[in-house]
């Protein structure tokens, strides 16, 4: 997969967006306000107690959310004019853009094979997701060395692996490696087969 | 001469061949992690935190320097060598060093690189083994007013300096402080927004809570922007300065350590600070302008002596006063909690053999990484050139190993997902996730010293600014809030009349 490919199929991402992250994260706050007044006012102080009881710094930390919720709101609605510009963390010269170093040509990171699976975030972040979520719910039935080779293999293809054996047999050994040196090596359980 | 008697004690206990061992093993496990793109010295730490879990606590806190310092190394071979920075502190050198390696002169800027931490670092230690104590012996009159002061310092420093504005600096804080809330309150026994669930009695770990927001999110913002290649930079000639460049190098190794070691010492945050400062008046004093932009080799040694001095100040307030004031600092704060121990000026002169014990081996893990880096450069290239498929991979497969080895249930790591999604919203929102770590460990610490001066004072507000230096320490807080918004504002009159002239 070569740059031009990768690059064109991320169109606009460079494009200024309606900052909906700030927005989402802006109710966030509030909710999370919100269930933290709620949970303090379930918090009884035990007699005797001097000074501030448990509930006190609950309710200041909550009412700092109430406030910063809205103002992050406002901001991502002005699009964020009050802000300095994110510093440009790109100066550098790009990936394959052409230029060429003294040193020698750059060596490309990973191998030039396609991708097992297709250029899309979203099917990507997918299966990243599902990696996640499998790993759980194998540890307790498939243990430790199941549930890693499959998270292994899983996040592998969402970052674009060129060969599924490949990945599923250096996640195998790794999770092998692992699971003998944590358990015999650190002493740390960790779930065998059966999820014990 | 303070401290000077207790170095060498923790020197004949830090030069024990077991305790070389784990310095050595610390240095580059700290140095190979800490290589791998996309993992910062904070992340570094957490996800090697589990493997001390089994030491007792002078060699844990050994290997853990070890790592810390090897971590900061680490960083500075990644932005030299792959075109694409990772974490704030290393940008700077990124932008001089991946131009000089792609001129053909990487060699050279990895070494002014490895020198220049070398120098910083050395004379950084130098400085804790004599500040430290002194700082000690001030902190050990402060009562809880004052304490109290000091974290709203930290607070308000750390939300303003990291990120692009202070508002998404305190969004990051805010929610580190509720993160923080979660659990038992220590004083009282009640529990504290556990919503019902019993695994969140214990409260979040900080590991889990840094993997969380450094590793998981991190990977999910690399897939959301959709697939991008990355090049390395071959490095080519010889691994040594030659006598011009070093010319070039040793002053600005001075002055960035100058920078870095007494702003990473100050009790606040922004430790950043001084690779920035550093790049700045390189670029000022340097007798070669023409090169800045491509590849100036003072733009390499001074951020990078300025970026390792300012990491060896952040342990100034992190032992003397127990105060965190950046991630890794909070990461190895919580470290030290899993043994029972709580810097500050107590654990100087209750724990006075394991601190100097620790500040000994950074001396001897600092040499350990020079004489380990020059010759290893080429390990540490191999090691970025993993496909990200497998790096990321391996990443995610050792950050849910560190989870299930600090909490040991299924829930931590629902709870690790739940982190790195929010995470992943605020990489999206621009809000920084380093005072969210702070926040986290500072947040139950300033609630405990608010709570022990209102129970002093039968709950009498007045004590919070009873003392000089309590004042002091608020106005000083109230300045950092307000300062960048009046300097912002300063900048936006001038820019209106110059394009009012233009």
């Amino acid at each position: 997969m070569s740059a031009p490919v990768g690059g064109a199929t991320v169109p606009g991402a460079r494009v200024r967006r309606v900052d909906v992250a700030s927005l989402v994260l802006a109710g966030l706050l509030v909710v999370l306000g919100v269930v933290l007044l709620v949970d303090a006012s379930s918090i009884t102080s035990p007699l005797g107690t001097t000074g501030l009881g448990p509930a006190v710094f609950p309710r200041a930390v909550a009412v700092i959310l109430l406030v910063l919720g809205p103002l992050l709101a406002v901001s991502a609605l002005r699009g964020g004019g009050d802000d300095e510009p994110v510093p440009a963390a790109d100066a550098g010269a790009g990936p394959g853009d052409g230029v060429e170093s003294a040193a020698g040509p750059d060596v490309l990171v990973g191998d030039a094979r396609p991708a097992v699976l297709r250029d899309d975030p979203r099917l990507r972040v997918g299966v990243f997701v599902l990696a996640l979520v499998a790993h759980v719910l194998l540890l307790g039935t498939g243990g430790y060395v199941v549930a890693a080779a499959v998270l292994f293999l899983g996040v592998s293809l969402a970052f674009g692996a060129t060969r599924v054996l490949r990945s599923a047999v250096v996640g195998l050994v790794l999770a092998l490696v692992i699971f003998y040196a944590f358990t015999i090596g650190l002493g740390l359980g960790l779930p065998d087969l059966g999820g014990r | 001469m303070g401290g000077l008697e207790e170095l060498l004690g923790g020197f004949a206990a830090a030069l024990t061949p077991i305790n070389l061992l784990w310095a050595l093993v610390g240095v580059t496990l700290g140095t190979a992690v800490g290589v791998l793109p996309g993992i910062g010295p904070a992340l570094t730490v957490a996800l090697l935190l589990p493997l001390t879990f089994k030491l007792d606590a002078t060699s844990a806190l050994i290997m853990f320097g070890g790592i810390y310092y090897g971590g900061m190394y680490g960083g500075s071979t990644t932005s030299i060598l792959l075109n694409t920075p990772g974490e704030s502190a290393s940008i700077i050198s990124a932008l001089e060093g991946n131009k000089m390696a792609r001129a053909g002169r990487g060699a050279a800027a990895l070494a002014t690189a490895a020198i220049g931490s070398f120098v910083a670092g050395t004379i950084a230690t130098v400085g804790l083994s004599f500040v430290a104590p002194y700082m000690v012996r001030i902190a050990l009159s402060f009562g809880p007013p004052e304490y109290f002061a000091l974290m709203v310092v930290a607070f308000t420093t750390v939300a303003a300096v990291l990120g692009r504005s202070m508002l998404r600096g305190l969004v990051g804080l805010a929610l580190g402080v509720t993160i923080g809330l979660v659990g038992i309150d220590v004083q009282t026994g009640q529990s504290r927004l556990t919503l019902g669930v019993p695994q969140l009695l214990d409260g979040l770990d900080v590991v889990v809570v840094v993997v969380g927001l450094f590793a998981v999110s991190e990977a999910l913002s690399v897939l959301a922007l959709g697939e991008r290649r990355e090049t390395v930079t071959p490095v080519r000639g010889s691994r040594l300065l030659s006598r011009p460049d070093l010319r070039r190098s040793w002053p600005a190794w001075l002055r960035g350590t100058a920078l870095g070691f007494p702003i990473g010492a100050l009790p606040a945050g922004g430790a950043e600070i001084p690779t920035f400062l550093s790049y700045a008046a390189e670029k000022r004093l340097t007798k070669h302008p023409e090169e800045f932009g491509h590849g100036a080799i003072e733009g390499v040694a001074g951020p990078e002596a300025a970026n390792n001095a300012a990491a060896a100040g952040v342990l100034v307030p992190l032992l003397a006063l127990g105060l965190p004031t950046s991630a890794t600092a909070a990461v190895i704060l919580a470290a030290f909690q899993n043994y029972g121990l709580q810097p500050g000026p107590l654990l100087f002169t209750s724990q006075s053999a394991l601190v100097w014990t620790l500040i000994a081996s950074l001396y001897i893990g600092n040499v350990m990484l020079l004489v380990l880096n020059l010759p290893l450069v080429g390990v540490w290239v191999r090691l970025l050139l993993i496909p990200p498929y497998y790096l990321y991979a391996g990443i995610l497969v050792f950050a849910t190993l560190g989870t299930f080895a600090v909490g040991g249930s299924a829930t931590d790591l629902v709870v690790l997902y739940v982190i790195g999604a929010l995470g992943f919203l605020l990489r999206r929102a621009d809000v920084p996730v380093a005072p969210a770590v702070v926040g986290l460990i500072l947040g139950p610490l300033a609630e405990e010293q608010l709570r022990r001066s209102l129970a002093i004072s039968q709950g009498e507000p007045g004590i919070l600014v009873s003392s000089p230096l309590a004042v002091v320490l608020y106005v000083v807080a109230a300045a950092a809030l307000l300062l960048p918004v009046l300097t912002r504002i300063a900048a936006a009159n001038k820019a209106t009349r110059a394009a009012r002239v233009g």
